[in-house]
């Protein structure tokens, strides 16, 4: 109901021309990689934001507003990950593209803004509008197949809603996507199962994998906050190295798009190894879909832990 | 200062041994040892009974713990038991299931899994297979260590 909602209100009515594609842009690549399992030969996906490029970091350029102007859906991942420029970037295109914020039609963990980093470095990246008690959804949605699920229905809609003639395409395409990932779901519980429960404890650069450790009884030690952007507190990192030693923590995880110096210095004191890089934001060089980028990252996690 | 060079040299060496001393044991460092694990308490070993249901009965039904196979049978009644002895640590234990049917049975099979230890229930999942059954279920710790 809620998502049918969101996407009701999203929309007004648009019609495309019998055998034209319905024009798409897409802020992450996680839904670069959906939309294309959705849409299939029935939609043009411009890729706005790359592989292996870092989102809480991103800034549409001029030549970005032309090519989002151009399309007739945008996809956003939602939950605050594009507050720095959302406002700017709307006004900017103008009325023709529907921006569509997938994000919120998942129900978010709720976390504390302030935990696990410094506000006085002098960085500028914006944090979501906190809501009751002060929390902010975590953004990374996408690191729960469940949610990539419910973001394929999401998606879905926001198609059919722009180009109901192509509905039979969109729900089978969608259809087909589900099944893969309830697939991929399997085998990550396979996956996961070969790790002792007491054994999962996951030591990364910034907190990224809360619906991940969720889903599978992890705890997370990251050394950041929900935005690569932020600074590391030295109580974090104090923290982080004295759960390190005392729960026998045998690897900890870089990220592709991060700078791995602080979790460098971690595994120096502690004598932890290094377990793997980990695609934190998506998919990236050597993990070009999700279904690689989950099995990869899922892979490595285990091995380096057990 | 005035005096002998040489002992003004010989008071300077005294002076930097001195100051050495306690330097060196603050920049000396040695190599961090492996992490070792603190101070766990220990994980008690369980008997867990297990119960395995279905409306046709399996070929054969294997179990797994952390990829050591703990049980296999070959059931000739619905429901059909097993003993493990397995350490169930407070955040629980993840058994894999595998199951599997003979061809007459049909596409989609499912079997019950029941965990309990001393009269207390673990576990209760159905597993479904299209035909056969490979999934985990997840055991909690028992109220009483």
């Amino acid at each position: 109901m809620r998502l049918a909602s969101f996407v009701l209100l999203t929309f007004g009515v648009l019609t495309l021309q019998a055998g034209e594609k319905l024009e798409v842009a897409s802020l992450s690549t996680i839904l670069t990689d959906i939309a294309q399992n959705v849409g299939g030969d029935k939609v043009t996906i411009n890729a706005i934001i790359k592989a292996d490029v870092d989102p809480h970091d991103f800034t549409p350029s001029t030549s970005d507003v032309k090519a989002i102007s151009q399309a007739k859906v945008v996809l956003l991942s939602g939950n605050g990950m594009e507050a720095g420029y959302l406002a700017k970037l709307e006004k900017s295109v103008g009325p023709g593209p529907v921006f569509v914020p997938i994000g919120q039609s998942i129900k978010p963990i709720l976390i504390d803004p302030a935990a696990g980093h410094d506000h006085d470095h002098g960085h500028s990246h914006a944090h979501p509008a906190a809501g009751a008690g002060g929390k902010i959804p975590d953004p990374h949605w996408w690191h729960s197949i469940k949610n990539v699920a419910t973001a394929t229905a999401a998606v879905r809609d926001a198609f059919i809603q722009a180009d109901p003639a192509n509905k039979a395409a969109y729900e089978a395409n969608a259809r087909a996507y589900e099944k893969k990932l309830s697939d991929l779901e399997k085998w990550a519980r396979l996956e996961i199962a070969r790790l002792p429960r007491n054994q999962r404890i996951l030591v990364t650069s910034h907190d990224a994998f809360g619906y991940f450790a969720r889903d599978y009884g992890f705890t997370v030690y990251p050394v950041k906050g929900i935005s690569t952007k932020d600074q590391p507190s030295s109580k974090k990192v104090r923290e982080t190295i004295d759960a390190i030693k005392k729960k026998g923590v045998k690897s900890v995880f870089f990220e592709n798009i991060e700078n791995p110096k602080v979790l460098t210095e971690i595994t120096r004191e502690t004598g932890a190894k290094t377990g793997g890089v980990l695609y934190a934001e998506g998919p990236g060089k050597g993990a070009e879909t999700y279904e690689k980028m989950i099995k990869h990252n899922y892979s490595v996690i285990v091995s380096g832990l057990e | 200062m005035t005096g002998s060079p040489l002992l003004r040299l010989l008071l300077v060496f005294a002076a930097l041994a001195l100051i050495a001393i306690p330097a060196w044991r603050l920049t000396g460092r040695e190599a961090p040892a492996p992490a070792v694990a603190g101070d766990k308490l220990p994980v008690v070993v369980h008997e867990l009974a297990l119960t395995f249901s279905s409306p046709i009965l399996p070929s054969g039904i294997s179990v797994r713990a952390s990829n050591t196979v703990v049980a296999t049978l070959t059931p000739e009644t619905s429901p059909a038991s097993a003993t493990v002895s397995l350490p169930i640590p407070p955040e629980g234990l993840d058994l894999v299931v595998s199951a599997t049917w003979p061809a007459t049975a049909g596409q989609t099979n499912a079997l019950r899994i029941q965990a309990s230890l001393d009269s207390e229930s673990l576990a209760d999942t159905t597993l479904w297979g299209d035909p056969d059954v490979e999934d985990v279920i997840t055991v909690t710790a028992p109220s009483k260590p």
